[in-house]
Parts: C-alpha cells; sequence; structure tokens
C-alpha cells in the first residue's frame, strides 16, 4: 500500500529563478524505506520539508504531496500541525542544536506525546522513559531530567529519535541523522535506528550524501542532483550498474575497499564535473 | 567556573559604576563657582557667617577628605540634609518613593505586556502587512515624547471625555480605586512609549529564534507558529533580552519623572524638581545619589535573572 | 521601501532645516515680545497656529524652537562624537587594559542618565541651554565610544588589516587608513539616531525647565505652557509635540535608512 505519493514537485525560493526541486516524483510503500542521496543543495532537505508542509511561506509550490491518504499541499496549517509528529516525523542533521536549551529533554519528548494524545503528565512521564530505554538510553531516567547540554550528540540525537517515534508514526523522515556525530556514534545510531523501525515498522525516508551510510539502512534510492531525480533503484543495482556519471562517482567513493592502496581515492568529480551536467 | 567568574565581573562593573558615578556626582556639586557655603547663605552673608558654615559642612577640608566622608554615609544610607529646611534627605525621599516606585514597576510590567505580544506578531508576520504595521506603528511610538503622550492623553481621557481624573495622586491604602484611577494614565502612557523602544529588540531576539533548530524542532512535532514561539521562542528569547531590560531601567526612571510632572504626581521627580528650582543643592545630590544607586542595583538583579532562565548557567552552580 | 525611509528622513530633516534658518531671517511675529490684547487667538489667517497665553504667535515661536532643537542636537551629538568616537577606536585598537578602562569609564556615565545629569548641573549652573547640551552631549558618549569600538574590532578583524599589519603598516597608519573611513559610516548612523534622542532629550529637559529658560521659545516649554491652557485651548498643546515627533521620525528614519543603505546585506534580509 503507498503511504507517501510524491508527484511532479516543484519548489522555487522567492525570486530565484532556478527551482530548487524541479519536477521530482518518487513513492514509498507503508513500512519500506527509501533514501535520497544527493549533495548540499542537491534538493534533499527541500524534499523533507515539503512532505513536512513546513516550506518557509515565501515558498512555491506546485505538483502533489500525498501523505496517508492527505494532500499535504493542499492541508491548512492547523490540519498540517495534526500530521506532524503523530503520522510523520522528523529526525534532523543537528542534535546539538535541534532541541531547546531551556527545557528538560524528558519534557520535550512528553510534548510531543501530550500535543497529539492529550495524554497526562504521569502515564506520558513513563512513556517517555520506556521510549527513551528503547532508543537505548542506558541511564533513561537521568537523561529524562537532563538538560540539553548535559547530554552529549550521540545521546541528543537518541532523544530526537524517541522524539520522532513515540507516537508510532507511519512515516519517519530522517535528515543526515548521523553527519553531525563521530563516526564510531555514527554506526551505534544507524543500527539503533535500523532497530526501531524494524521494531514499529514505520516507513523511512533516509536523506543523506553519504551512499555508504544509506546502505547500511535503506534498500531503494533515489539520487539527486540539482533539485532533480537522476536514478532510481535498489541499492545493490545501484552499486552493481549505476547509470548517471554522478551516480557512477557516488559509487567509486562510497567502495573504498574497492581502492588500489597506494592510489588516490576516488571522488565524484573524477566521474562527473557539474558544468558538463549544468549544459546538458 | 564560568558562572562565577560572570558573576564577579559583573559585580565588579556595579562597584566601578557605583564609585564612578559617586565621584561624577560629587565633582559637578563642588564644581560650583565660589564656594557652597555662600550659594547657600545667598549673598547678603557676612564672611564670618560663611567661615562658620563652610566648618560646620566639613567644607574647609581636602576634597578627598570630604568625598570620602560624604560616600560613606552614602553607603550607610544617609545621603544628607536639605540646608533649606533642614531635614535629612532621606526622609524627604521616602514618603514620596512608593509613587514613583508603582509608576517604574507598573511601567515596566506593562511595557513588557504590549512589546511581547507585538514583538511576535512583528516577527512571525514580519512578511505581511500586519508585522510591517507593528514596526510602523513602534517606529512612530519612539518619536513620540513621553510628556507629550501624557499630554495628548489628559486631552482625550481627562478633557474630552472626562473619564479619568487630569492630574493628583491618592496613596494605594486610602482609596483603592482612586489610587487606579490616579495611576492608569501616567502608567499607560509611560508603558506605551517604552514598549515602543522595546518592540524592536523583541522582534530581533524572536527572529532569531525563528531561525533555530529547535524551532523547526518544535514545528516538526506538531506545534503550530504561535504556540512553538511561546512554549520554546520566548524562555530562549528571554535570555538576550535581560541584558536589554536592564539598560531599560534607568530610561524608565527617567521616563517615570517626566511623567510625575506631567500629571503632577508627589514622587521622587517632583522633590527633585523642587530642589532644583530653589537650587537645594544637597537635596539633588542626595536624591541623585539615590537613584542612581538604586537603577545600578536594579541593572545588575535584572541581569542575574538570566542564571534563572538559562539552565546552562545553573548547571555550573550543580557542579558539573 | 527602504529607500523610502531615506528620502522620508531627509525630507522631515530638511523641513526641520528650513523652519530654523527662516527663523534667523524672519518670523511673521516677534516671538518674545508679549501682547495683551491677542491671547489664546484660535488659528486663523493673521496667526496661522493662533497665539499663546501671552499673545505671542505659535507659529513664530514654532520656527525660533526648530533652531534651539538643532543647535542642541548638533552641539550635543558632536561633543558626544569627538569625544566618544575616538574613545571607542583607541580601546578597539588598544585592547588590554586601556579598552577595560574606556568601558568602565563608558559603565559610569551610562549610569547618569541625561535627566539627572541636567538637574544636577541646573542646581548649580542654573538652567540654562548650555547645561541642556553638556549633559545631553556627556551622556551621549558611550553610545558613540561602543559603536565606534565596535567597528574598530570589525576592521581590524578584517582581511586586508591583517595583510597591512603583517606587510609593517604602523597601528596608527591603519587607523588613518583603514579604521576611520571604514567605521565613518557606522558613526553617521549613530549620529543620526543619536540625534533623535537628543531632541527627545532636549524636548523634556526644557519641558521640566532644565534647559532654554522663557521667554526663549522650545517646543518643549512651549508645551510646559500649553498645558495651562488645556482645557481652554487645547489645539496648543498639539504643534509642538507634533513638531518633535516629526523631527525625531526623521532623524530615526534617516538613521535606519543609512544604516540599509550601507549594509546591503541587511538590506536581503529584511
Amino acid at each position: 500500500m503507498t503511504l507517501l505519493e510524491v508527484c511532479d514537485l516543484t519548489v522555487t525560493f522567492g525570486r530565484h529563478r532556478r527551482p530548487a526541486l524541479d519536477g521530482v516524483c518518487f513513492s514509498l510503500d507503508a513500512g519500506c524505506r527509501l533514501g535520497v542521496i544527493g549533495e548540499s543543495g542537491s534538493g534533499k532537505t527541500v524534499t523533507a520539508l515539503a512532505v513536512m508542509g513546513l516550506l518557509p511561506e515565501y515558498a512555491r509550490v506546485s505538483g502533489t504531496v500525498e501523505l496517508a491518504g492527505h494532500q499535504i499541499t493542499q492541508l491548512s496549517e492547523s490540519g498540517l500541525a495534526r500530521l506532524r509528529g503523530d503520522v510523520v516525523s522528523m529526525v534532523f542533521q543537528e542534535p546539538m542544536t535541534a532541541l531547546d536549551p531551556t527545557m528538560r529533554v524528558g519534557r520535550q519528548v512528553a510534548e510531543v506525546l501530550r500535543l497529539h494524545a492529550g495524554a497526562e503528565s504521569g502515564p506520558a512521564r513513563a512513556a517517555v522513559v520506556r521510549m527513551l530505554a528503547e532508543v537505548g538510553l542506558s541511564d533513561p531516567d537521568r537523561v529524562a531530567d537532563a538538560y540539553p547540554h548535559q547530554l552529549s550528540g550521540g545521546q541528543r540525537q537518541r532523544v530526537i529519535l524517541a522524539m520522532a517515534l513515540i507516537n508510532a508514526p507511519d512515516l519517519v523522515i530522517c535528515d543526515e541523522p548521523t553527519t553531525a556525530l563521530d563516526v564510531t556514534v555514527q554506526a551505534t545510531v544507524l543500527a539503533k535506528l535500523d532497530e526501531v523501525l524494524e521494531a514499529s515498522g514505520a516507513a523511512c525516508l533516509f536523506i543523506s550524501h553519504d551512499l555508504a551510510v544509506v546502505s547500511q539502512v535503506c534498500d531503494q534510492v533515489v539520487v539527486m542532483l540539482d533539485g532533480r531525480i537522476v536514478e532510481t533503484g535498489s541499492v545493490a543495482d545501484l552499486f552493481a550498474n549505476p547509470q548517471h556519471p554522478y551516480t557512477k562517482g557516488l559509487v567509486a567513493a562510497a567502495q573504498l575497499d574497492a581502492a588500489t592502496p597506494g592510489q588516490r581515492l576516488p571522488v565524484v568529480e573524477d566521474f562527473y564535473q557539474p558544468d558538463a551536467g549544468a549544459k546538458r | 567556573m564560568q558562572l562565577a567568574g560572570r558573576i564577579l565581573k559583573r559585580l565588579g562593573v556595579f562597584v566601578v559604576s557605583l564609585v564612578g558615578a559617586s565621584v561624577l556626582i560629587f565633582v559637578i556639586t563642588q564644581a560650583l563657582p565660589g564656594d557652597v557655603a555662600q550659594t547657600l547663605l545667598g549673598t547678603q552673608a557676612t564672611p564670618d557667617e560663611v567661615a562658620q558654615l563652610r566648618a560646620q559642612l566639613g567644607l574647609d577640608r581636602p576634597l578627598i577628605v570630604q568625598y570620602l566622608d560624604w560616600f560613606g554615609h552614602v553607603l550607610v544610607g544617609d545621603f544628607g540634609v536639605s540646608h533649606l529646611s533642614g531635614d535629612s534627605v532621606i526622609s524627604l525621599l521616602l514618603p514620596r518613593l512608593a509613587v514613583t516606585m508603582w509608576l517604574v514597576g507598573l511601567s515596566m510590567v506593562g511595557s513588557l505586556l504590549l512589546a511581547v505580544p507585538a514583538g511576535m506578531v512583528a516577527a512571525l508576520k514580519r512578511r505581511s502587512w500586519q508585522g510591517v504595521l507593528v514596526s510602523a506603528s513602534a517606529q512612530a511610538g519612539m518619536a513620540i515624547p513621553v510628556f507629550w503622550g501624557g499630554i495628548l492623553a489628559v486631552m482625550v481621557f481627562a478633557v474630552w471625555l472626562r473619564w479619568l481624573p487630569a492630574n493628583g495622586y491618592v496613596p494605594l491604602s486610602e482609596n483603592p480605586a482612586s489610587w487606579a484611577r490616579h495611576l492608569v494614565m501616567p502608567v499607560v502612557t509611560l508603558s506605551v512609549v517604552q514598549a515602543a523602544v522595546l518592540i524592536r529588540y523583541v522582534r530581533t531576539a524572536l527572529v532569531e529564534v525563528l531561525n533555530e533548530d529547535y524551532y523547526r524542532t518544535a514545528r516538526a512535532i506538531g506545534w503550530r507558529p504561535m504556540g512553538a514561539l511561546l512554549r520554546h521562542g520566548l524562555r530562549n528569547a528571554a535570555i538576550s533580552l535581560v541584558t536589554v531590560l536592564g539598560l531599560q531601567v534607568s530610561s524608565v526612571l527617567v521616563g517615570a519623572i517626566v511623567v510625575e510632572s506631567v500629571f503632577n504626581l508627589p514622587g521622587l521627580g517632583s522633590l527633585l524638581l523642587t530642589a532644583v528650582a530653589q537650587r537645594d543643592l544637597l537635596v539633588v545630590q542626595g536624591t541623585v545619589m539615590f537613584l542612581v544607586l538604586a537603577v545600578l542595583v536594579i541593572s545588575a538583579l535584572v541581569d542575574f535573572s538570566y542564571v534563572l532562565i538559562d539552565p546552562r548557567q545553573r548547571a555550573v552552580q550543580e557542579g558539573r | 521601501m527602504k529607500k523610502a525611509q531615506l528620502i522620508a528622513g531627509l525630507l522631515l530633516v530638511g523641513v526641520v532645516t528650513l523652519a530654523a534658518v527662516v527663523s534667523l531671517f524672519w518670523t511673521p511675529f516677534d516671538p518674545i515680545q508679549v501682547v495683551p490684547g491677542q491671547r489664546l487667538q484660535p488659528p486663523g489667517p493673521v496667526h496661522w497656529l493662533g497665539t499663546d497665553g501671552f499673545g505671542i504667535d505659535i507659529f513664530s515661536r514654532m520656527l525660533v524652537g526648530a533652531r534651539t532643537t538643532l543647535l542642541v542636537g548638533i552641539i550635543s551629538v558632536g561633543l558626544a562624537a569627538v569625544i566618544g568616537a575616538p574613545l571607542g577606536m583607541l580601546a578597539g585598537q588598544a585592547g588590554g587594559w586601556i579598552d577595560d578602562v574606556v568601558m568602565r569609564i563608558s559603565d559610569v556615565v551610562y549610569a547618569l542618565p541625561a535627566l539627572l545629569l541636567a538637574m544636577l548641573l541646573a542646581s548649580v549652573f542654573g538652567a540654562s541651554t548650555l547645561t541642556a547640551m553638556v549633559s545631553i552631549g556627556v551622556a551621549s558618549i558611550p553610545a558613540f565610544a561602543r559603536v565606534a569600538r565596535a567597528g574598530t574590532l570589525q576592521v581590524m578583524a578584517a582581511d586586508y588589516v591583517l595583510a597591512a599589519r603583517a606587510s609593517g603598516t604602523s597601528r596608527w597608519g591603519i587607523a588613518g587608513r583603514h579604521v576611520a573611513p571604514n567605521i565613518a559610516p557606522v558613526l553617521g548612523v549613530q549620529s543620526s539616531v543619536g540625534f533623535a534622542m537628543a531632541i527627545l532629550a532636549e524636548a523634556a529637559l526644557s519641558y521640566l525647565g532644565l534647559a532654554t529658560p522663557r521667554p526663549n521659545p522650545t517646543w518643549g516649554n512651549m508645551l510646559r505652557d500649553a498645558q495651562d491652557y488645556i482645557f481652554v485651548a487645547p489645539l496648543q498643546a498639539v504643534w509642538p509635540g507634533l513638531a518633535i515627533a516629526l523631527a525625531v521620525l526623521g532623524f530615526n528614519l534617516l538613521g535606519d535608512g543609512l544604516r540599509d543603505y550601507l549594509d546591503p546585506r541587511l538590506r536581503e534580509v529584511a
């Protein structure tokens, strides 16, 4: 069953002539995971914000985004607010700044419950602590009473993950969730993400510039370049037989094992020159 | 450590400002051409009388000794004696303090109650007409002298509509309803003028919040813009706003002195203006010193309140 | 939009300046001489804005008032700029204890608002235009020092200044060649905004009787006089206030307009 259907989505900001998104189409079935890969400025984050209905008001949008039967681009602000955090949730890039520094994190997680279920504070607390344990925080009671600055980056990212999952959403959008973390922490957070997504059965839109990271979580991938989707397919196909030169570069850069020792590591630019693409 | 350091630094600024301001006040008073005693006694006084008063006031001592003597008394709450009436400055101050305190306190609250919602609209709707309207009103409000605002208010509400008394004051303990009726116009006038200045700062602080990641997180979990700003924006904006508020204390006090004059309220402003008119030098000196001390203490306290607002500052105390 | 601000500001400031200049050569009536038979005339073809409680033509007094307003503004802002800006530049360039001392002095002056300074000066020397100018000027010094210091720090951190220092240009060479021209625009903006504050302060002081004494007209002391007749001739209390508000608005708009004009980065955001 299709959960998310994005069709011919075009977004332009202010007076910019070049659209940030240009005719983007893809769909995602319930419980499935789709990786969105591309460099910064390729439109990945704009896509995520469009699905959340969080594009700034000066954005001009055409095309359709249908999520769990709702036309996102048609909904009112209050209609969108009801969906956010409940049907669709988001895991952000910057764990250091994505939490309110003046509020204990337990309350911030509980807020997600309260906003949508109107939960009482007693049971909410219990649910929060349970969720914090579930995302792999070893001392959930203490973490719930901590302020963000008292937690490490990995801990904060798990808190954000807990906020995204506590209402059992149908879709979780992860926007470069591990980019800001240390490589070692990255691996454990990714593994935990994989585990909790599996357990909750939520679908996932996973945004990253790193094909290696995407391949750990997703089976299907779309490759974005300059606001367009240039290639779609399963991770396995992409690795085995990349079509677009940009994808070839991504694959080479992700397969570091294949590099000959002593030789320069491959980079995307070896395969794809942005200028050539613009003239195409 | 970081917090202790910041508090120590702020205390240092407080002490330096207090000592510096007291020196300045003392020097200006001493700058009188001729002699304080001569001025006090007038031109008819005999040299003997002048010399006697000089000795009595301790004016024959070196300046530094005079200053230390005066400042020492200030520190223990003795702000001098009026040479006209012989009353101590503090005894002149105290009965009038309540009026000024009500005016200053209520106006600070009032200006926040006006400026915060207006600043929220200005920030959230900054790209539409509502935001432009708020910003334009603030710009206009900033240009209105507070006393003219008061006069216009009298024209409308006292002369034309006859809803409120044009001037005067009744103590709270005597008749609360009448007290309130007499204070409404002064407080609202001062609040509006102060709010016009504050709105800009509130707007700037909130626009900063709107660009923060945690605001986006709040929107992503289902807050609408206004809710997200109320729940997660105000407290964060307050951290930068307390500094501005600390600086506003002195401008509210100045405004209060002017407004007291417009509405003929028997506060510290009228005490000062009477003393200036009578050239009662020591009362002016003592009262100004008292006000500077009060402003410095209040600004320091307001400044310190960021510790209550920002948990990152408190955490240091909890031993992390 | 931003350009409109600048033009509106220039226009208002221009009108005030014109009024002040005209008053030097011509006023419709004598702005000081009491005319007992002409008390409290309503606005009309002879007395455009009416006459006050002494029978003096209000429009004439308004014109002369513009002169006092501008004079106090120019002198006090000039005083503040001449003392504050070099101090701020010095603090920003020297850093260390010099910076600390300058900034602490500025804190001290900050603790003593213009009104309280004016009261002290008035009780010692008697209230006059001069005491008003001095107290407003002194009270405005910290703002100039802060702006100049911040601007200097910014310039000193710029790459081209680092390059100049690396190539051996002296401290004062840098101050003359790079810092002064680069912070001049900011100081211009501060002057305009400071002028607006000075007008407000002068008006308040003369309203309270702490500046230019009667019979010389200022917008502030005209409002004080008008207040006595508020029940019989309320319009009198409108004109001088309106003049103050428009002059302040003019200088504020000019300052804001200049700031946006000089800082294209800000222009894009707003």
